[in-house]
């Protein structure tokens, strides 16, 4: 009885040691220095042949550092000396992302408060499963605040080994995930550097990118020399990517850009940040050619002359030639005009392209003041946009075809001219220019509108004024010398022919526009806009019809005609919410969201996990990488008969947020796994960064 | 009036266009967010150099520069034309320095290398308050205590010559040739450590690089990265 008794108490006590030897490694170095040290590992039992991690830890004094492989200015990184036992092997230290650290004026790079340095051991298969084995690290490292310290510490870890796979070591687990996660994964995406002399760009493409989501881009070299490591890193977002800025360091030859490129993502109620590793192939530009500096070597002046020059080109542009070569020839109608008028006209006609050039010039800079990267053309960036451009030529075109008269006396082929009215008539047919040049450009007009964006507001709108100047300035010449007037061919019969014939340019820029249209929005927008555009024609012939009733049946017409009208703009704003396709993942099959189909799965009793997305969302992206498409993960998916839902928000559609809120969300990525009915009724959610263990923990709940 | 008729068609229809023109514009426009925005947590620019950093480096021509010495006598670059000049960047209470003072190894290589001919000048750029900041007494009491030998020991508290070369950590190294030209920049040897006992094992740049120039050879490691304690330079 009393033999037994002890026996137990001898069993229970080295089952209590054996498991207690590895739960909580003494500290080194007690309080007084400015780093505690200590080796931990991820599990608590050593199986030969299955590889696992060990962490140097580090809780480092408030206000004290300690450094990362690249210390950057200054400072030496930890290194670890291992004494270990014959058939255990361990590898280099993996590091977490650092942090910048300043010290005015240079730069390091490290780590604060806290570090795990990861190290995987490798035990061979045919260790001795026995005694416990003990690994001892002798390391050393710099721990600076204002003056460095060197520090150093001898650590042992003891474990047993077991034949039984590893059991995980609970105390840690979240330490490790956490660190995991901070260590660099490969980058996704294609990253390219350009240099010059005293500049690198680098350049990552990422598809679909909101920049509104990410608050902070930094880049950390492995190599010094690389960047000037105290230098500002300038991030810009631009369609397809970022593009980050980085000084050069004193390295002249370099023709890859190695390091560790870090993206803090806001999410909801938190913040993510991304730690992906980067070998950026360098471009053959000498230049970067996205940056001010090229443009910022323009002297005013010549922005100015090229603004011009483009202005007056634009008058040749197939939008804007019709409505201006027949606004010219219209004068010559004008014999009956006084010089003065003639040049009043002219006078207003300017007024209205300056002030439509100079609004678009406050618009853009508006734009840009809160917050949106923009550059000319943007608008035609814009399905929307493009599709009502579209319309707007095809009408003119309809106009100067004969379809309908509306547009005759813009021209000033209607009687309108002669009147005081008219002056008000010029401005708006200035206006109206404008409008029609926009979806052109002229050459030297890029340059001079790339230096404009770059500058402050007021040399920006004198720039676009003079732009402006530019469009008007052949129309302003001919109001001013009647020599010139009298010069122009003498009207008649001819002027409808050549009115029609200008019709055709108007089309043809109308078909190039759809073809960008087509570009943008596939088939769907191309379809959109053809139906759109027969209203109009529509719109156009019903409007011709119901000119000459009386006035009721007028308004009808009229009344008809704005309906069309408006059918037609309708569809042009459905091609800017076409539907994404959904990408389908390797090894699972996502089905897409639909508030239905989890109602229908959910009542037969199919546990169901759903993944709210955005392609532009890199927290989101990073999350299935390194959790979702896993393979344990995947086959706890396939054990448990999950059905996945994919929730995509890439364009935020109203569903989706509606399915957010009720999670009390506003945005991505949310990750909600629902139990089968026969089990709890309520809904899982996962927290917004996902490790593989914290899905497995959840599904093992379902 | 039918003048009047055309009028008001037209304008209602230009107004419409403009006005649509100018909302498709601001609201209709994919455009993205946010133009270059700076990262570094709101200080101010770190490097403030005279020459850029990036202009500091291997076969580029040393900056020219003036500095008081401990024994308050100017001296400036241009003044050792056509000799070899190195630059050591000191601070005498870092663990790092203390390591190649404490083994006798700086003193050893300021011997060598002074007793060929080439200038050796200390520079002492901790701003004052700071960890390593002399007055020119201090300095030289510490020269002979040490039995160093530096032709020079230059303060410069302000650290204008420091940021002018971007010397980052003590000790820093930069040899210059008879050409004027940087020959050698970075660390003393290639053992990053305060271990005293490393002294001995590492590759000694400097000495290398010296003998190099002194024979007319082109320098075989040109650029390496330093280590030691940060430059103490004023905030």
């Amino acid at each position: 009885m009393l033999s037994q008794l002890i026996a137990w108490i001898i069993a229970i006590a080295t089952a209590w040691g054996a498991f207690s030897i590895p739960l909580s490694p003494a500290w080194a170095n007690p309080v007084q220095n400015k780093v505690q040290a200590q080796l931990v590992s991820e599990v608590k039992t050593i199986q030969p042949g299955t590889p696992f991690w060990v962490a140097l830890h580090f809780k480092i004094r408030p206000g004290w550092h300690t450094y990362w492989q690249n210390p950057g200015d200054s400072g030496i990184r930890p290194t670890i000396d291992w004494s270990l036992p014959t058939g255990i092997k361990a590898g280099e230290i993996v590091w977490p992302h650092p942090e910048r650290l300043p010290v005015e004026p240079l730069m390091n790079f490290g780590y604060k408060n806290e570090v795990y340095h990861l190290i995987e051991i490798v035990p061979n298969p045919d260790l001795s499963n026995n005694s416990p084995t003990t690994l001892r690290a002798r390391a050393s490292w710099l721990v600076c605040e204002v003056e460095c310290i060197p520090e150093e510490a001898t650590l042992d870890l003891t474990l047993p080994v077991s034949a039984k796979p590893p059991l995980p070591n609970e105390s840690w687990t979240a330490a490790f995930d956490q660190t995991l996660q901070a260590v660099p994964k490969q980058l996704p995406w294609t990253a390219v550097v350009k240099m010059n002399a005293e500049q690198m760009e680098l350049h990552v493409d990422i598809p679909n990118i909101r920049a509104g989501q990410i608050e902070k881009v930094t880049f950390f070299p492995y190599e010094d020399g690389v960047i000037t490591n105290a230098a500002e890193q300038k991030v810009a977002f631009g369609d397809d990517g970022l593009t980050l800025s980085l000084e050069r360091g004193y390295q002249t030859e370099l023709d890859t850009l190695n390091g560790v490129l870090v993206i803090q993502e806001k999410l909801d109620g938190q913040t993510a940040t991304q730690a992906f590793s980067i070998q950026a192939q360098a471009g053959t530009a000498a230049a970067p050619s996205n940056t001010a500096s090229a443009e910022e070597n323009t002297p005013l002046w010549q922005a100015l002359l090229f603004a011009l020059l483009g202005g007056v080109i634009l008058n040749l542009m197939p939008c804007v030639f019709p409505v201006l070569s027949l606004k010219a020839l219209s004068i010559a109608r004008t014999a009956q005009q006084s010089p003065r008028q003639a040049r009043l006209h002219g006078i207003a006609f300017s007024a209205g392209v300056l002030t439509s050039f100079v609004t678009l010039a406050s618009l853009l800079i508006a734009l840009r003041a809160i917050g949106q990267q923009i550059g000319w053309g943007f608008q035609l960036q814009s399905p929307v946009f493009v599709t009502l451009m579209t319309y707007i030529l095809f009408a003119v075109g309809l106009s100067l075809s004969g379809v309908f008269m509306v547009g005759s006396s813009w021209m000033g082929i209607g009687q309108g001219l002669a009147t005081k009215s008219g002056y008000t008539g010029e401005f708006f047919t200035g206006v109206f220019a404008t409008v029609m040049a926009t979806p052109c450009t002229a050459p030297f007009m890029a340059t001079a509108v790339g230096v404009a964006l770059t500058q402050s507001a007021p040399i920006a709108i004198a720039i676009f004024a003079t732009l402006g100047f530019g469009l008007a300035l052949p129309y302003l010449v001919l109001s001013f010398t009647p020599a010139w007037r009298r010069r122009l061919p003498k009207p008649g019969a001819w002027m409808e022919t050549f009115q029609q014939l200008l019709a055709f340019p108007m089309y043809a820029a109308a078909a190039w526009l759809i073809w960008v249209l087509t570009q943008q929005t596939g088939t769907n927008g191309l379809a959109a806009a053809l139906t759109g555009i027969i209203f109009i024609s529509f719109a156009a012939w019903l409007h011709q019809k119901t000119g000459t009733l009386r006035s009721f049946r007028r308004r009808l017409g009229l009344l008809g005609a704005l309906l069309a009208l408006g059918a037609a703009i309708t569809s042009a704003s459905l091609i800017g919410s076409a539907p994404t396709p959904i990408q389908v993942n390797s090894g699972l099959a996502w089905e897409p969201y639909a508030v239905e189909r989890l109602a229908n799965l959910r009542s037969s009793g199919k546990p169901v996990f759903v993944n709210f997305t955005a392609s532009w969302c890199i927290s989101c992206m990073v999350n299935e990488r390194v959790a979702l498409d896993q393979p344990e993960v995947v086959a706890a998916f396939q054990e448990k008969g999950v059905t996945l839902l994919k929730a995509d928000w890439t364009n935020r559609n109203s569903t989706i947020t509606q399915a957010l809120r009720t999670f009390g969300r506003s945005g991505v990525p949310l990750y909600v796994l629902y139990p089968s009915v026969t089990e709890k009724a309520e809904p899982i959610v996962l927290p917004q960064v996902l490790t593989t263990s914290v899905v497995q923990q959840a599904l093992d709940k379902v | 009036m039918i003048v009047n008729k055309n009028w008001t068609a037209k304008k209602s229809l230009l107004g419409i266009t403009s006005g649509l023109m100018l909302l498709t514009v601001a609201c209709g426009s994919s455009v993205r967010a946010r133009s270059e925005s700076p990262n570094v947590g709101g200080s101010t620019p770190a490097v403030s150099v005279a020459a850029r950093p990036g202009a500091v480096r291997p076969g580029a021509a040393a900056p020219d520069f003036t500095g008081t010495d401990s024994n308050g006598q100017t001296h400036s670059l241009s003044d050792f034309k056509g000799k070899v000049v190195v630059l050591e960047w000191t601070n005498h209470d870092c663990p790092f320095v203390r390591k190649h003072y404490g083994t006798g190894n700086m003193q050893q290589l300021q011997k060598e290398a002074t007793s060929k001919g080439v200038v050796w000048l200390s520079v002492v750029s901790s701003a004052s308050g700071q960890q390593g900041y002399v007055a020119g007494s201090q300095a030289n009491e510490l020269t002979k205590s040490r039995s160093a030998v530096p032709t020079a020991v230059i303060l410069d508290s302000e650290g204008k010559i420091g940021r002018l070369y971007n010397a980052r950590t003590t000790p820093h190294m930069y040899v210059i040739g008879q050409d004027g030209n940087i020959k050698y920049m970075g660390a003393i040897d290639n053992i990053p450590s305060s271990q005293t006992s490393d002294v001995k094992k590492a590759n000694n740049y400097v000495r290398t690089a010296l003998a190099e120039v002194l024979n007319g050879k082109p320098v075989s490691t040109s650029t390496t990265q330093p280590y030691g304690c940060t430059v103490k330079y004023s905030g």
